[in-house]
């Protein structure tokens, strides 16, 4: 379970975010609504961790997450602006993740990239700015972490990307035991998948 | 690797600055910091494998360049050690900052920040009794200076100075990475604590430099001018730093407080510059404590450089420096008359004397340390001329820079010709061409010279020269002749 505990955020004289207060259970979809502006991926990125707080504390299945190794291994952030290297496949970049965190599926990386047309051998370099997001959604699937923590990739994604995308959390919900908490400011798009909605 | 200093140091600074760029400049990407700051690695170990990424593949290199260039190993260590300090100012400077672009300025500022201050230094403390004749090395400080290595430092302690640097400049740049907000991507420095740091590091010498510039374009009131100046630039520089930093000029006329801090420490250096500069100034050493001394008077220039480095076979080994001569034959020991002629001097500003004489003075103490100061004598004050004539009068000539000449030629020297040159006529004229002959000559010079005192030596011109010439012209001794010297020696032949 993460456990969100009066995270306040300040960047410089602007406050992102102010005493939120939250949990997202596992085996659930957790949805983190707020338009644009509203401190989505601040939390985000708190919650995976790269961000310190000015106050609150994230506490992951009882342990506090911040430069925290244990806590790290059970979850997978993709964030807005997560970038792989243009120079390295789909291949080269799970094998690196294979390194990073023990529970990585070779296999469900290959059955993901081959149900939605996706050579494992491409560079990215070579793919779309949707298809990219896409590949980090995938990668991060088959990393089979306990937690899969995403920012609003979805925000100018083509329609046929998004539903793919969809499809794909649904499937890491329901078929891969992970706990998805998914940013984003399109209300609509989980309505029928989402088993908790936080709004900012 | 050949080892030319100055090439090695642009090709290695490069280097550092390449390296360190490739695997640090993922700190100014918000995708690439989440990305490796979401995996499940300390920050810690980060910064651990990115570094030893970039100082293992230099190590390569050096370890390559001495398995099979045959370099030599101290210069190749004394190399990576330099690039490992480069190497961590770089990383320091991408840490400190969020733009690539700012991070290679500040990281090139940082690297020649030390020199600046030497600069400051020199510039600041005005020591007006500096000896340029016994001048000493100053020790190197700045990365560069250790590195080139102009005055011969031993390898171990250039070895002991850069270990210094690379430790220090690794201990900020690991301290900076890991306490590195990662929101600090949209920001042109990462740290605000960095904003002060960076001010302080330009405000406080721009200011000082504006005060020397000052005070030397003015000449009345220079103190006062020098510190408004200070005070004015330290205002004017704060806020264009801080308007640049925060974008904002309200801000920047706002954080006064910063600008009264900046003050602070420059009038700190002020002080600490005018003290150093006084004190330094005002030396004069006790006369008991004095063991003894040389001198160096700027009319006796033009022999000195004649003095030649005997080796104990009688063969020339080279001509010793001048300034290298005077310390090892000159020990003068009246004491009270060089104390008196340097109190003298420290009162008096020699642009008031009549007629001032420079002498440069060594002084040999006797716990063993040396000093060296330049002292003004006025030569209008027959005191002055008096205690002169007993510190360089025929005593300076028997224990003094013509020691060389006081003695015979070694007995193996070879002694290719003996010659007198008058300047009248501009001709040579052989006096001999071996050993014997040369040493009656000197043994005959010697003896006209000791009758000189101070004035009629040096005030007097030399109507020609005694050459004794060495190894077929490679060296020569030459001795001054005056004028009633002439009936003196013996075999001079003249118009």
């Amino acid at each position: 379970m993460i456990n969100v505990y009066n995270i306040t955020k300040h960047y410089d004289d602007i406050c992102a975010l102010k005493k939120v207060n939250t949990s997202f259970e596992e085996g659930i979809l957790n949805v983190i609504y707020g338009t644009s502006g509203s401190g989505k991926t601040t939390l985000v990125r708190i919650i995976g961790g790269i961000v310190r707080p000015d106050d609150g504390v994230i506490i992951v299945d009882d342990m506090p997450i911040y430069d925290n190794i244990i806590t790290k291994k059970n979850m997978f952030l993709i964030t807005e602006k997560t970038s792989f290297s243009g120079y390295m496949s789909i291949r080269s970049i799970a094998r690196r993740m294979a390194t990073v965190y023990s529970s990585y599926d070779r296999r469900e990386l290959n059955d993901l990239c081959g149900q939605y047309g996706l050579k494992t051998g491409r560079y990215i370099a070579f793919l779309s700015k949707d298809e990219r997001k896409l590949v980090s959604l995938i990668i991060g699937v088959a990393a089979h972490t306990k937690y899969l923590v995403c920012d609003d990739i979805f925000k100018d994604m083509q329609d046929d990307y998004i539903k793919k995308s969809v499809e794909i959390i649904e499937h890491a919900v329901k078929e891969c035991n992970i706990t998805p908490v998914v940013a984003t400011s399109d209300r609509s798009l989980f309505e029928n998948l989402a088993g908790s909605i936080y709004e900012l | 690797m050949s080892y030319d200093p100055i090439y090695n140091c642009i090709f290695t600074g490069l280097i550092a600055l390449i390296l360190g760029s490739l695997l640090f400049s993922y700190l100014h990407s918000f995708g690439r910091i989440d990305l490796y700051h979401s995996m499940p690695i300390t920050v810690k170990r980060l910064f651990g494998i990115r570094y030893l990424i970039g100082a293992c593949s230099f190590f390569t290199a050096c370890v390559i360049a001495v398995l099979i260039s045959n370099d030599d190993i101290n210069k190749v260590i004394l190399t990576f050690l330099f690039f490992l300090t480069a190497y961590h100012v770089t990383i320091y400077a991408y840490t400190i900052t969020g733009n690539p672009v700012v991070a290679i300025c500040v990281s090139i500022i940082i690297f020649f920040y030390i020199d600046l201050w030497e600069r400051i230094y020199e510039l600041m403390c005005s020591y007006e009794t500096v000896s340029s004749f016994f001048a000493e090395p100053m020790p190197e400080i700045s990365v560069m200076d250790i590195y080139i290595n102009e005055s011969g430092e031993p390898f171990w302690l250039l070895l002991v100075k850069l270990m210094i640097w690379a430790l220090i400049t690794f201990l900020f740049c690991r301290n900076s990475y890991i306490k590195r907000p990662a929101e600090a991507c949209t920001n042109l420095i990462a740290f605000y604590s960095s904003n002060l740091l960076l001010k302080l590091m330009i405000v406080v010498p721009v200011s000082l430099l504006m005060g020397k510039s000052a005070y030397d374009s003015f000449s009345g009131h220079k103190n006062t001018v020098q510190m408004v100046w200070m005070i004015l630039t330290a205002i004017v520089t704060s806020v264009i730093i801080e308007t640049l930093l925060s974008r904002k000029f309200k801000t920047a006329i706002k954080k006064w407080g910063s600008i009264i801090f900046a003050l602070i420490i420059i009038f700190a250096f002020y002080a600490g510059f005018k003290y150093s500069a006084t004190k330094y100034n005002e030396y004069v050493p006790s006369a008991d404590r004095i063991e003894s001394y040389a001198v160096y008077n700027p009319l006796d220039s033009y022999y000195y450089y004649n003095n030649i480095d005997f080796n104990e076979d009688g063969s020339v080994n080279d001509y010793i420096s001048a300034p290298e001569y005077v310390k090892a034959h000159m020990f003068l020991a009246d004491t009270e008359a060089i104390v008196k002629l340097a109190a003298k001097s420290v009162k008096t500003d020699y642009h008031d004397m009549a007629s001032p004489l420079p002498l440069q003075v060594y002084y040999r103490l006797d716990d063993g340390r040396t000093k060296s100061r330049l002292i003004w004598v006025d030569m209008d004050a027959e005191q002055n001329r008096a205690y002169l004539n007993r510190i360089v009068g025929p005593a300076y000539y028997k224990s003094g820079i013509w020691q060389a000449f006081t003695s015979n030629i070694p007995k193996n020297a070879n002694v290719s010709a003996v010659r007198y040159l008058d300047f009248s006529s501009d001709r040579y004229s052989d006096i001999g061409s071996d050993m014997d002959k040369a040493n009656i000559i000197v043994k005959q010079w010697r003896s006209a010279m000791v009758l000189y005192d101070y004035d009629h030596v040096r005030y007097d011109v030399a109507v020609g020269e005694i050459e004794v010439v060495f190894d077929d012209g490679a060296y020569r001794w030459i001795m001054p002749v005056y004028d009633d010297m002439l009936s003196k020696i013996k075999g001079l032949r003249y118009n």
